[in-house]
């Protein structure tokens, strides 16, 4: 068991609390952030209680809230903005891509925009079409952002500290089912049965293996959501099927950490992509590109794509299953069953 | 007694599930400190304890509890306790759930037990298989032998000739060797006659009727050539232990054989110019067992620094090579630089001019093609093609008992017509029995018979019959008469040796091998 571990929920607020003690030149912006509601996910609870003066609750505007955080940046201050769900991302993106990625570029002296973005994205809670997306895709190829995708796994409070002291935007994408999971952390390089090695930086991938990083016929390459969809099908892989099969959660999805995925596929010969997001110009397809651009000629077959159907998700929880992707697509691509990957190339 | 009732937490929802206690049933706690963890349509939220005091769990991790119902009570010091409902228990996921299936069905075939294994990590049928390995190189290591030499490669599948587990190192006087090794050329001037007889002497054991051709040398710490063993002229056998030729077992002319120790099966037949052993030979697995009656064609190159097993009534075609291990540029840089056993299980057959490479195991009664490349094992009774050699189908194909009768027929009428090319006086089949072949040959009536079943039928006396019959034959032969039971394989009966030899080698160029064995075609009219 996970013994003494947090849950995410409890990691990222008790992160947030440090950072806003450490460092009074760190806001917190957002919509109903404060006490006693403490956030759509609780993740502020008890901050604007402790730190009244960082804390910022917004009216409902979201562009109002990136142009306030933008301008706080630039002004010397380091906001955190929670953004109340990952959809709304969509009513700040001007904010985003006319204003807050450009202006590094468009100044003529250098500027710092020491922003950070937390957002929470993914469904699977029965929220429908404009509660459960995953945006991530429309972020990147943004210039000057870097997008981090957090999992329960990572280290979350590490995570955080990072992009609050990152000069550049940094967007952190929290996937909403992990919030209520333990914070469950490698140790001594094993992450339960799984053998895992985490990559350098302070938005490292983690690579798992059951096998010790041999004989695994996949790559399965994710993140965020992903993850434990990924590791519970390469658990069934290896114990029913004995197929092993490694899974990278990735970090940093821009810049992309591909390195962890390139090795990889250099020991399995195979690449399966899993997100939660559609899977069409997704990250998988980002991924799917750099592998066979770097390693086409490890590949023992073409890769395979996973993500959610192109179609509105749905508020009914039997429906949303259908909608987002789940572990037996992984072992559907992975056995060469008909499914969802099919559809996905 | 105070309840903790379960708070509205989310609008959106009526219920929660409680994910975790926060502090002990029983436990004495205080008051605002955290009694458990709750998870919303949304997060996760504690449920802190209203007072001080004694807590009593009313709901189980995994419950769903409804928003106003009772999740726990606090008994304020002083108060007496009301038993409360014994919360379900939640167990962590057993040990066998990290086994595989295929794991669990192998620990259980050859009963190795979950505690071998580490207490972490998952089990996968590879980890059960090396088990298992370890263990047959345990039970090879006391077995002694050659097989103690094996290193856990798997022996199933293959037949070994006798001589395999022989523990007796054998003796060579060391004074003789050294003047063998010193000059070689003089014992080989010496009469063949007379070289027997110093090997005899000094250490070596050598059967009735061996031959060694001209200018053979054999050196061994332990040499047993068996009855009617024979090597062809100008051979070389060069083993650091034992050698070991079964009866009846024949190397052709131009042997070069160095290695630590090779057994040779009975009625093993080598032909001409093999090469056996190269720059690893010197290495304690350089070990070569031939199984009985199996065939090496000629030109056959085997490097043996690790173990080549051939089992049983192998065929191995001309110019084929067996690797054990490649030599190439720096394994460092990347390159490939293996050492490994190459193991031909019974009834296998291997095509001509083909390489089989370090690693490569050709099961049971499967088939390589010529020119194949095998680098990958190839299952039993496969056909495999091309390079890398791949599997294209099966090795041999079922036959009705018509098509067999058909073939039946098909060899006896192709030697009827052998036999008249070459110029022997057969006499035309009769329309009355189509399934016979009649001859003549220095005086001797000479007559072979098809029988599609077991039974024999009538014949006319006074002709040495060879009868062979399609189905398995369970009766006794007549006097001076041979049945040859090819479902069984077996000859039963003596007759005309001369016609039997004959009839006998031209089945055995149809592939059919006979029992009892081992047996040489010594001549006859083909």
């Amino acid at each position: 068991m996970t013994g003494n571990a947090l849950r995410c929920v409890r990691v990222l607020n008790r992160a947030l609390e440090h950072i806003l003690e450490e460092q009074r030149d760190v806001v917190l912006i957002g919509e109903d952030l404060d006490d006693p509601y403490g956030g759509a996910f609780k993740v502020t609870k008890g901050l604007s209680t402790r730190f009244p003066d960082q804390v910022i609750c917004t009216p409902i505007s979201e562009a109002a809230i990136f142009g306030l955080g933008a301008g706080l940046a630039l002004r010397g201050l380091r906001p955190i903005i929670e953004v109340m769900f990952g959809d709304f991302l969509t009513l700040g993106m001007d904010q985003i891509v006319n204003h807050i990625s450009p202006f590094q570029d468009t100044c003529a002296h250098p500027v710092a925009m020491p922003l950070v973005v937390r957002m929470p994205m993914g469904g699977g809670r029965g929220y429908g079409p404009t509660h459960s997306k995953s945006l991530e895709r429309l972020l990147i190829g943004v210039p000057n952002i870097v997008v981090v995708a957090t999992s329960q796994h990572h280290d979350l409070a590490a995570m955080l500290t990072a992009a609050v002291a990152l000069d550049s935007p940094v967007f952190l994408i929290e996937n909403k089912q992990m919030y209520a999971q333990f914070n469950e952390r490698p140790v001594s390089g094993r992450l339960g049965q799984f053998q895992c090695r985490e990559s350098a930086g302070p938005f490292p991938a983690l690579t798992l293996s059951g096998t010790r990083f041999s004989s695994g016929r996949w790559t399965i390459a994710t993140h965020g959501g992903g993850a434990p969809l990924a590791i519970e099908a390469a658990w069934t892989l290896l114990l029913e099927f004995e197929m092993p099969c490694e899974v990278v959660i990735l970090g940093s999805l821009q810049p992309l950490d591909i390195d962890p995925v390139l090795e990889s596929v250099e020991r399995t010969g195979g690449l399966i992509t899993l997100e939660e997001g559609v899977a069409a110009a997704g990250i998988g397809a980002e991924v799917a590109f750099q592998v066979l651009a770097s390693s086409f000629s490890r590949l023992r077959e073409s890769p395979r794509r996973i993500g959610a159907l192109p179609v509105s998700i749905a508020a009914a929880p039997t429906l949303e299953k259908n909608v987002l992707p789940c572990s037996s697509d992984v072992i559907d691509a992975a056995l060469s069953r008909p499914g969802r990957w099919k559809e996905g190339r | 007694m105070m309840e903790i009732v379960l708070p509205p937490l989310d609008t959106n929802a009526d219920f929660v599930v409680l994910v975790e206690w926060l502090a002990g049933d029983g436990e004495t706690i205080q008051a605002n400190s955290p009694v458990c963890l709750v998870e919303t349509s949304k997060t996760a939220v504690e449920i802190t304890a209203p007072v001080a005091g004694v807590l009593n769990y009313r709901a189980a991790v995994g419950d769903k509890v409804a928003v106003g119902e009772v999740v726990a009570t606090v008994v304020v010091h002083g108060e007496k306790a009301i038993a409360a409902p014994t919360p379900r228990e939640h167990q962590g996921p057993p040990l066998e759930e990290r086994v595989s299936r295929k794991a669990r069905e192998l620990m259980a075939q050859y009963g190795v037990e979950i505690e071998e294994f580490s207490a972490e990590g998952f089990i996968t049928a590879a980890d059960v298989e090396q088990r298992l390995a370890e263990r047959k190189r345990k039970q090879q290591a006391a077995a002694g032998g050659v097989f103690a030499l094996l290193d856990g490669v798997d022996t199933d599948g293959i037949s070994f000739p006798d001589g395999c587990n022989e523990l007796d190192e054998g003796w060579l006087d060391p004074v003789f060797f050294a003047q063998l090794r010193a000059e070689p050329d003089a014992f080989r001037k010496l009469p063949e006659s007379e070289r027997l007889s110093l090997l005899r002497i000094h250490g070596a054991s050598i059967g009735d009727d061996v031959c060694l051709g001209e200018d053979t040398l054999v050196c061994a710490h332990q040499i047993i050539l068996r009855d009617g063993a024979s090597i062809g002229n100008d051979g070389t056998v060069w083993c650091a232990e034992r050698f070991i030729m079964g009866p009846q077992a024949r190397f052709g002319p131009h042997l070069s054989l160095r290695c630590q120790q090779a057994i040779v099966g009975a009625g093993v037949h080598a032909e001409h110019c093999i090469i056996i052993g190269g720059g690893g030979h010197r290495d304690p697995w350089a070990v070569i067992s031939i199984g009985d009656d199996s065939y090496l064609g000629s030109e056959l190159h085997l490097n043996t620094c690790r173990p080549v097993l051939i089992g049983r009534n192998v065929f191995v075609t001309n110019r084929v090579t067996l690797l054990t291990h490649n030599i190439g540029h720096s394994y460092l840089d990347g390159h490939e630089n293996r050492f490994a056993p190459v193991v031909l299980e019974d009834e296998c057959q291997v095509g001509f001019n083909t390489v089989v490479y370090a690693g490569a195991r050709i099961g049971r009664g499967a088939v390589v093609g010529s020119n194949g490349y095998v680098i990958e094992s190839i299952p039993r009774g496969k056909l495999a093609l091309g390079v890398p050699a791949r599997v294209v189908g099966e090795a041999q194909q079922a036959l009705s008992p018509q098509r067999r009768l058909a073939r039946g027929r098909e060899i006896v009428g192709d030697l009827h017509k052998l036999l008249a090319a070459k110029g022997y006086g057969v006499l035309e089949s009769t329309s009355e029995d189509a399934d016979t072949l009649r001859l003549t040959h220095d005086g001797r009536d000479l007559g072979l018979a098809l029988r599609p079943y077991g039974n024999l039928g009538r014949l006319p006396k006074d002709v040495n019959w060879v009868v062979l019959t399609i189905d398995a034959f369970s009766g006794e032969s007549e006097k001076g008469m041979v049945v040859m039971d090819l479902a069984d394989k077996r000859i039963i009966g003596t007759g005309d040796p001369f016609w039997t030899d004959t009839v006998r080698e031209y089945l055995r160029k149809r592939g059919i091998k006979l029992q009892p064995g081992p047996w040489r075609y010594r001549g006859g009219l083909i």
